[in-house]
């Protein structure tokens, strides 16, 4: 039985070559995930994701052979492309805790805009993520869905990426 | 009936959530549109030049200026030739040696400044950008130059961005290295100082010391190497 879940993320980012390049809490982000029930509390399936950090700031951003120091605006784009496994525990009909793991790729685009100069460096990477949350049913058969997920986008070409989602999703389906 | 309103119910949702998820998603939140902002400093090179082997250099003691449909401009003397003195000072830093163009030789590259009195694109190609006719260099160096031969940047297409009025750009040329297309000037370095001839004269000459500096100090690759 398939589940579809439409979630809405907010961005954290964490460590410092993705801090250093964006920081802050970003509001902009989408996540969605489906999976198919391999067990009564086993499923398998994918996600996808649309995630995004900015900052305007003063700082040097580094692209292969180019740098670009003074202010401007630093956009990070990250859409994840992963197979996942989500474990949940409890009774069906009742407030389920659940837990996931997913790897796969993430396209990244880092931009960088300061006065009349626009770089972008942009890669694809190899990804993973961990998740936990809760799955909170409601009447007639949807599922609110509240969850925290670490993404990383491991290094390529000096660049790598993590951060972490904390989700708000509707859950239709199974 | 219960189902199709249950149905319509979902549907309402899912599409409540979609929206959502598409408005969140903006790509570039805050795009900057016609950012009035100085102090910029872009660098770019050619990862294929060789670097580390050059020791001289040959650089006009003029800062060119040109408009957009080509014209040179007057120069301004007074404050050309304090940016011309700051970046000779990072040279010589570097340890490269300056030659005119009566030396014998050709240097191992040729700088050039140039000033932009209006918007055009940053990395042009076209034969308006008239230096060679205005540095004498090309004539005794490299007499096959004539004005069909045009400037090439193989970061063009990587890198855009647009030349602003006052936007100052330093370009290294290395003759020797392999053009991508015949009759082109190799360019293997440039830096772009956005907004640096615009303000008042003290603001300029205040701030274009340390933009030349940080354009230099981007650039650890152009260190001469240690024999």
């Amino acid at each position: 039985m398939w589940t579809f879940n439409g979630q809405y993320s907010a961005v954290l980012p964490i460590g410092d070559p993705t801090r250093s390049f964006a920081d802050g809490l970003s509001w902009r982000g989408a996540t969605i995930d489906i999976e198919g029930g391999a067990t009564d509390h086993l499923a398998i399936g994918a996600s996808v994701g649309w995630h995004v950090l900015s900052e305007q700031n003063t700082a040097t951003s580094l692209f292969p052979d180019a740098v670009l120091s003074g202010a401007g605006l630093r956009h990070m784009n990250s859409v994840p492309l992963l197979l996942t496994g989500t474990v949940t525990l409890g009774s069906p009909g009742g407030v389920q805790p659940f837990f996931g793991a997913g790897g796969g790729v993430v396209w990244v685009e880092n931009r960088t805009e300061a006065g009349s100069f626009v770089l972008e460096d942009t890669n694809w990477h190899r990804g993973v993520m961990g998740e936990a949350g809760i799955r909170i049913p409601r009447a007639r058969g949807a599922t609110i869905t509240i969850g925290a997920r670490y993404q990383r986008a491991f290094e390529v070409s000096g660049v790598e990426r993590e951060y972490v989602t904390f989700s708000l999703g509707y859950l239709l389906g199974g | 009936m219960m189902g199709g309103t249950r149905g319509r119910t979902r549907c309402a949702a899912l599409g409540s959530v979609m929206a959502v998820l598409l408005a969140a998603g903006a790509c570039y939140p805050g795009q900057i549109q016609g950012v009035d902002e100085p102090d910029v400093v872009l660098t770019v090179f050619d990862s294929s030049a060789a670097f580390g082997s050059f020791t001289t250099y040959a650089m006009p003691d003029t800062v060119i200026r040109v408009d957009g449909q080509g014209t040179n401009l007057l120069p301004s003397p007074e404050l050309d030739q304090q940016i011309l003195d700051a970046v000779a000072t990072e040279f010589a830093a570097l340890e490269y040696t300056r030659v005119t163009s009566e030396a014998p030789g050709p240097p191992d590259v040729v700088v050039l400044l140039t000033v932009s009195a209006s918007d055009g694109s940053l990395w042009t190609s076209d034969r308006w950008w008239s230096n060679w006719g205005w540095f004498p260099g090309w004539t005794s160096w490299y007499p096959a130059w004539d004005v069909n031969w045009m400037l090439r940047y193989p970061w063009a297409k990587t890198y855009p961005g647009v030349r602003r009025s006052g936007t100052l750009l330093i370009t290294m040329i290395d003759p020797d290295h392999d053009g991508s297309e015949p009759q082109s000037i190799p360019v293997i370095w440039a830096s772009a100082l956005d907004g640096l001839y615009l303000g008042s004269e003290a603001s300029v000459v205040s701030r274009f010391q340390g933009l030349v500096r940080q354009a230099f100090h981007q650039s650890p690759y152009l260190q001469r190497a240690r024999p």
